[in-house]
């Protein structure tokens, strides 16, 4: 069998007319749900085992409602109908018929997930800031659940890769993408959560930057092991067919500039543990949020550009100012809704009484 | 009833960051309040389509 020939290699004919599938807004997108489920995790493991981040709990859950209530923006605008989005909310996909067999992800997630996320949020943050039942078995079943949802809300674009890029189910490239989205949620929603203490209080809590610091630390060390095993292993065992030449063509020069990110923000994170340095946890979220974002933009716009036959690259013109538009609108109605409930719902960042029974304001 | 100054400002940085996020998300608004007519392509060709 032979493929029709194009100036840019093998691919098939609607390849060459319809381009990429997802716009660059879904690395956007996949950036703030790794800060929304980030956050939310850490606050159910605060809940669930008490790791030292209780006067931190209502900043955690800002951060996590904040961006958690405006990530469906980032779809919403890649879809070519957006005007039908609301369908999916309402007759989401769940269970497999006759006509459709099996599941719809996108439905699963957006129609049952995703409000579920909210709701546990909310429930959780209001037992717990507002009754203080931080000990009771209610809190720790929803604080369980929560974070059964968040590990799926983090590692979900994972899926949706594997489900929609065959290169990566077919030859198995790269089978630790979920575990490596999962560190990096958790590292840069601590990340963030620095920044936003030092914006709230021009200082850091050495006690809890010391914890979070170790989080980020733990998380970053941990992505940097399993991307280098990766590299290695795509380098050492995987190499030698066309389809892993390809894909490690695109690959290479992102992935080099995410690993220098990882190692830094790694470094930064030790210093801040050491020092306690506000210059060092500021830089640390901006290191962070890069080496995350630009993790995101590989998977989603760089190896989502490999061919369906995994022999060429699609070439594609990116529609930046849009996505810059876009990003900038869900930035801003991130801050909106975080400003809101620090102004007039939440009011204190950091719990005030420390222990069990401690609440808000 | 008056509004006092410092809650004047919250309401507004509130308002700028809600109307700024809006404002540059309108192109997007725009396509779900007006959305495009489905054009229907009729082949009329030789072949008989």
């Amino acid at each position: 069998m032979s493929y029709p020939s194009y100036p840019y290699g093998y691919m098939y004919p609607n390849e060459v007319a319809v381009g990429l599938t997802w716009l660059p807004i879904i690395a956007t997108y996949m950036l703030f749900v790794s800060i929304a489920s980030g956050s939310a995790i850490l606050l159910s493991l605060e809940v669930l085992f008490n790791i030292g981040l209780r006067r931190l709990t209502p900043l955690l859950l800002m951060l996590s409602l904040a961006t958690g209530l405006v990530y469906l923006l980032g779809p919403l605008a890649d879809l070519r109908r957006p005007e039908r989005a609301f369908y999916i909310l309402v007759y989401p996909h769940l269970v497999p018929s006759d006509t459709y067999s099996g599941v719809s992800l996108i439905a699963l997630m957006a129609g049952l997930m995703w409000p579920l996320l909210v709701i546990l949020l909310v429930v959780l943050g209001y037992i717990t800031l507002y009754r203080g039942m931080w000990g009771s078995i209610i809190a720790k079943i929803l604080a369980l659940a929560l974070a059964f949802t968040c590990i799926l809300w983090s590692t979900y674009f994972a899926l949706l890769q594997f489900t929609t890029i065959p290169l990566l189910t077919v030859h198995n490239l790269t089978p630790l993408i979920p575990v490596e989205l999962l560190l990096e949620s958790i590292a840069l929603a601590g990340s963030i959560a620095l920044l936003a203490l030092l914006v709230h209080y021009r200082s850091l809590e050495r006690p809890i930057a010391g914890i979070l610091s170790q989080v980020i630390l733990a998380c970053s060390l941990a992505f940097i092991a399993f991307r280098i095993f990766q590299v290695f292993r795509l380098h050492a065992y995987m190499t030698g067919s066309p389809e892993a030449t390809t894909f490690i063509g695109v690959f290479s020069t992102l992935n080099t500039v995410v690993l220098i990110l990882a190692v830094l923000s790694s470094i930064l994170a030790a210093h801040v543990n050491l020092r306690g340095s506000a210059i060092s946890a500021s830089l640390l979220a901006l290191l962070s949020l890069l080496w995350v974002f630009v993790d995101r933009w590989l998977f989603a716009v760089n190896i989502q550009s490999i061919s369906k036959t995994s022999l060429s690259v699609i070439p594609v013109s990116l529609d930046l100012a849009s996505w810059a538009l876009e990003s900038t609108a869900m930035t801003l109605l991130a801050l909106f809704v975080y400003y809101v409930l620090y102004t007039w719902v939440i009011r204190e960042p950091l719990l005030k009484l420390e222990g069990s029974g401690g609440g808000v304001g | 009833m008056s509004v006092d100054r410092r809650t004047f400002v919250k309401g507004l940085v509130a308002v700028a960051l809600a109307g700024g996020g809006l404002l540059a998300y309108s192109p997007v608004l725009y396509k779900i309040v007006k959305p495009k007519a489905r054009v229907y392509k009729h082949t009329t060709g030789s072949t008989g389509g």
